[in-house]
């Protein structure tokens, strides 16, 4: 392509392209438009936030979970009758010569002591005194006598203690 | 010195609004007549314009200044959801493009505007931007393969191109006009 060519292509496109540029030059989105994407912009930061609400998360997170561990540290013994978790290690130990521990529960001879921590649960039921006797307890009553009961189960899914329901002492 | 709209990009997404009115007021004119020229609706250039800032204020933003300039995103975004809407047209059975709906064409008057008009929305894309940005918007070369991200050797070639072939369609149109006047 010669100068004169290139010259000649120059002379046809500028009055064209000048305006053509004179008339976009004023086209722009409307205002509104501008006000709506500002409106999201806000709205999507607010709900994210920025790194201050996640660092203000975070830290009433932490202090829920210290809130709940202070708590349930506090009251071990509740813990226990709700059955999430044994608090104190070896509470089982001191009643395996057949006593009954504070709670009411005595223990099942031969039956493995709760180790610490271990989950138990508790479930109540009716049993015969005939059951009971399977389990290896001594009955001042009759075998054929239904008894309401709470059978406290170990992490294993095996019983561990009874306590009589209406009298705490089997 | 002023931000670049990298750093502005930056700030936004820490939900500076300041850096975000800034932004747009700096790319969305031109962002607009792009998508204008290029759909030759004002409809649907409000609508892919606001898409496209829409998708770099969102969480999930794809925009990495490590890989081009912000322009090159937003300019890349408006020609892929104009490309979309013309696929879903045709999809609808819509005529594409729609030359009676074309308003930009209706605004032309003249007809040598006209036809640099026709002729430039069938340039190829690499072309049509060149002029696009050199001419219609004035920019230098290296602000426009800045926004484009390519060489500026690369600009010069794509324009000196498109040139040729927009003068090739005005020619006869020039010549046909010059007949008549004698």
């Amino acid at each position: 392509m010669d100068r004169k060519d290139w010259l000649e292509d120059e002379e046809v496109l500028q009055e064209p392209i000048r305006r053509l540029r004179a008339m976009l030059a004023e086209e722009r989105s409307p205002e509104w438009r501008r006000q709506r994407l500002m409106a999201e912009f806000v709205r999507l930061h607010r709900r994210s936030g920025g790194w201050l609400a996640w660092a203000t998360r975070a830290a009433a997170a932490a202090l829920l979970a210290l809130a709940v561990t202070l708590v349930w540290r506090g009251a071990p013994e509740s813990a226990q009758r709700t059955g999430i978790e044994v608090a104190q290690p070896g509470i089982w130990n001191h009643v395996l010569d057949g006593s009954m521990d504070e709670n009411g529960f005595a223990p099942i001879p031969y039956a493995m002591p709760l180790a610490a921590g271990e989950c138990i649960r508790v479930m109540r039921t009716e049993v015969t005194g005939a059951a009971l006797a399977q389990m290896g307890m001594s009955l001042p009553w009759g075998y054929e006598d239904d008894f309401d009961v709470d059978i406290l189960f170990g992490d294993d899914g095996f019983p561990r203690a009874v306590r009589m329901v209406s009298n705490t002492e089997i | 010195m002023e931000p670049s709209n990298e750093q502005l990009y930056c700030r936004t997404r820490k939900g500076d609004q300041g850096a975000m009115e800034t932004l747009y007021e700096r790319c969305e004119p031109p962002l607009y007549r792009y998508a204008f020229q290029l759909s030759g609706s004002r409809a649907v250039a409000e609508e892919v314009t606001h898409e496209a800032f829409l998708q770099i204020i969102r969480p999930e933003s794809r925009f990495n200044p490590d890989r081009g300039s912000l322009e090159a995103y937003l300019y890349g975004t408006v020609r892929n959801l104009i490309r979309a809407a013309r696929r879903s047209q045709a999809v609808e059975g819509i005529e594409e493009p729609a030359a009676e709906d074309d308003i930009l064409r209706a605004l032309i008057d003249e007809e040598m505007s006209l036809a640099l008009h026709s002729a430039l929305q069938e340039l190829p894309s690499p072309f049509r931007d060149a002029v696009f940005l050199c001419d219609l918007e004035e920019r230098s070369y290296e602000e426009a393969a800045t926004t484009l991200g390519c060489p500026v050797g690369t600009i010069r070639s794509r324009l000196h191109r498109a040139r040729q072939l927009l003068a090739a369609r005005l020619k006869p149109l020039r010549l046909s006009a010059v007949s008549i006047a004698r």
